[in-house]
């Protein structure tokens, strides 16, 4: 319930800082990506405020991963934009990266380096200096709760463990733009709501989270969803306006009549 | 029995999916073989000698026109006066692999010498080169024999040592470097922690370089390491030119580095990269002179042998051996640094490629 209004004190907060926070977080325009005769993304417009959690939801296929990519700088766009704070990503994929913190779907970590090596590793990729980061690490070891496993061999550590750990990884460098790929897929139940309560607090810093996924439970916790199938954005809106528009109980059932066009 | 039969036929599938894998394993082991073939059987051809002719009797004359018609020798340099420093020096730049020495009064005399000073570093072409001049004076049919005494200018006592030696060298400093560096890479795909790394600034050149170093410093303790076993177990004369050896070492193995990376991207997993890389390492033993001179391999072979790095490592280090300095192989320092530099660019626009 509180998640808009503070969302909102933080786009406050941030205008007496500068006026860069006035445009969007993110914004695609037409976005579109072909692999060859594929259209994976089909003319998508997207736009984040700073400060929100916005949700891609959709069948595995839908073209989340790849819209995900694009907004990392490593994929580039066949035709549309794609601005991460007012940067595109076509041109200057290189300073996007550097706003941006990615947690990929498969985020593997190095086995042979412990918990505090892994993120200072990524803090150094990002050309964090060096009191910053340690300031951060520290403070990202507190959040994600390794600070007492911080010298243990990432080989050693359970999968709910590592996955904090590529979170933490992913914050290193404080990106303004979290990009989450499935970030709870294969999550236990309680680590996941750990999880959005990191989000939260993260939020609440005045970073923008992006994510996809395919629980429709989760998508609740979202300000906003943006609902896609085969490429195409059909829908977005905070979940209970797309619940209430289909006249629906819940978003999955909202989900499958958009889709359907309500022949179930 | 029915799971075995599944599970053969899956393998079978796997294998049918996996093209490259599928025809290496098919084709390459001939293809080797044939190269291994090439290499070792029969006698040496064409095998450059120079001819120093003091006498032109009858029997000089028919002797170097034998020579001339025969298969094993060819004469790239010719002199009519005796000059021992001329000798040494077209031995030791590697123009030739022998001197043929036809003294005064050969024709004339009873008891007839013909010398021949061979490179003794290289132990497999000199015995050659004598077979074939034994078997010509032998031929020359004459009332009494002609004697073929041979000198060995560089390597006195001619031992294989000085000949295998250095061809071990540089085949192990090219096939662990080329198989670490290609592990290296894969090993970030077939984990996927490659994708972590691209989503940061680092640059795809920056992330193969970062690994390449790593490398190069792994493997210049190897050439470290393999240069003493060199000088101080077989006693091999290198020390005059360590320096050029280093160099050379290290422009070789930044050259083995590339072909590691660019063999590496091609591949999807560490096995991938492995089954790739093998026939380029096993090529490079057989075609490059590691074991047997490239110029007396077939022309349409030979081809192969000058776009591997082998090749060009050899060719130095068998001169250096004998005493050359280090412009002497300036060739090769440039042929090894352009290799590498193509690779690596090679390598990182298709990293680029492949990441998408």
């Amino acid at each position: 319930m509180l998640r808009k209004p503070l969302a909102i004190l933080v786009d406050i907060w941030f205008s007496f800082g500068g006026g860069t926070h006035l445009e969007p977080a993110l914004r695609t325009v037409d976005l579109t990506k072909r692999f060859g005769a594929l259209t994976a993304v089909d003319r998508v417009n997207i736009s984040v405020r700073r400060g929100e959690i916005f949700g891609l939801l959709g069948p595995n296929g839908a073209g989340k991963t790849t819209i995900m990519r694009i907004l990392s700088g490593i994929l580039v766009p066949s035709s549309g934009t794609a601005e991460v704070s007012g940067v595109d990503v076509r041109s200057d994929p290189e300073s996007v990266k550097r706003h941006v913190g990615y947690v990929s779907q498969r985020f593997a970590l190095y086995d042979e380096l412990t918990v505090s090596e892994s993120l200072h590793f990524f803090g150094s990729l990002y050309n964090v200096g060096e009191d910053e980061k340690h300031r951060n690490i520290e403070d990202l070891l507190t959040l994600v709760q390794l600070q007492s496993e911080k010298d243990r061999l990432v080989r050693n550590l359970s999968g709910g463990t590592k996955q904090r750990l590529a979170l933490a990884c992913a914050l290193v460098h404080k990106p303004r733009l979290l990009l989450l790929d499935e970030p709870t897929a294969g999550v236990d139940p309680i680590l996941r709501r750990v999880f959005w309560d990191y989000f939260r607090h993260l939020v609440r810093q005045g970073v923008t989270v992006f994510l996809n996924t395919h629980y429709m439970d989760e998508a609740g916790h979202c300000d906003r969803v943006g609902l896609m199938h085969q490429g195409r954005m059909i829908a977005v809106g905070a979940p209970s306006e797309l619940i209430g528009e289909s006249e629906e109980d819940s978003l999955e059932d909202a989900f499958v009549k958009l889709i359907t066009g309500g022949d179930t | 029995m029915k799971r075995t039969a599944a599970l053969v036929r899956k393998e079978l599938r796997v294998l049918q999916r996996n093209p490259l894998v599928l025809f290496i394993a098919l084709v390459m082991p001939a293809v080797m073989m044939g190269a291994a073939c090439l290499a070792f059987s029969g006698e040496m051809k064409s095998l450059p000698v120079g001819l120093v002719k003091e006498d032109d009797g009858d029997l000089s004359v028919s002797l170097s026109e034998r020579i001339r018609s025969g298969p094993v020798l060819r004469i790239v340099w010719e002199s009519i006066h005796y000059d021992r420093e001329a000798i040494r020096k077209i031995l030791a730049n590697g123009r030739v692999r022998a001197v043929v020495y036809v003294p005064h009064g050969f024709s004339s005399e009873l008891g007839r010498r013909l010398y021949v000073y061979v490179d003794g570093t290289d132990v497999l072409a000199s015995n050659s080169v004598c077979r074939a001049l034994q078997r010509i004076a032998a031929s020359l049919g004459n009332m009494s024999s002609v004697e073929v005494v041979e000198f060995s200018v560089f390597n006195a006592k001619s031992t294989l040592d000085s000949y295998v030696v250095p061809s071990l060298y540089g085949m192990f400093l090219q096939s662990f470097p080329i198989m670490m560096q290609a592990m290296a890479v894969s090993v970030e795909r077939e984990k996927q922690t490659i994708e972590q790394l691209i989503v940061t600034p680092a640059r795809r050149l920056e992330i193969l370089i970062s690994k390449l170093l790593v490398y190069f410093a792994v493997g210049m303790t190897n050439a470290v390491s393999m240069i003493f076993v060199m000088a101080r177990v077989f006693n091999l004369n290198l020390a005059g030119n360590m320096a050029a050896i280093v160099v050379v070492s290290a422009t070789f193995l930044l050259a083995n580095l590339g072909i590691g990376t660019l063999g590496s991207v091609m591949a999807r997993t560490q096995l991938q990269a492995m089954q790739v890389l093998l026939p380029v390492i096993y090529t490079g033993i057989f075609l490059t002179g590691t074991f047997y001179p490239v110029e007396t391999l077939p022309q349409s072979i030979q081809i192969f042998a000058y776009f591997l790095p082998l090749t060009y490592m050899n060719h130095s280090i068998r001169l250096l051996m004998k005493g050359a300095t280090i412009d002497t192989i300036i060739g090769d320092i440039a042929f090894l640094a352009v290799f590498t530099t193509i690779s690596l660019v090679l390598a990182s626009m298709l990293f680029k490629k492949r990441m998408e």
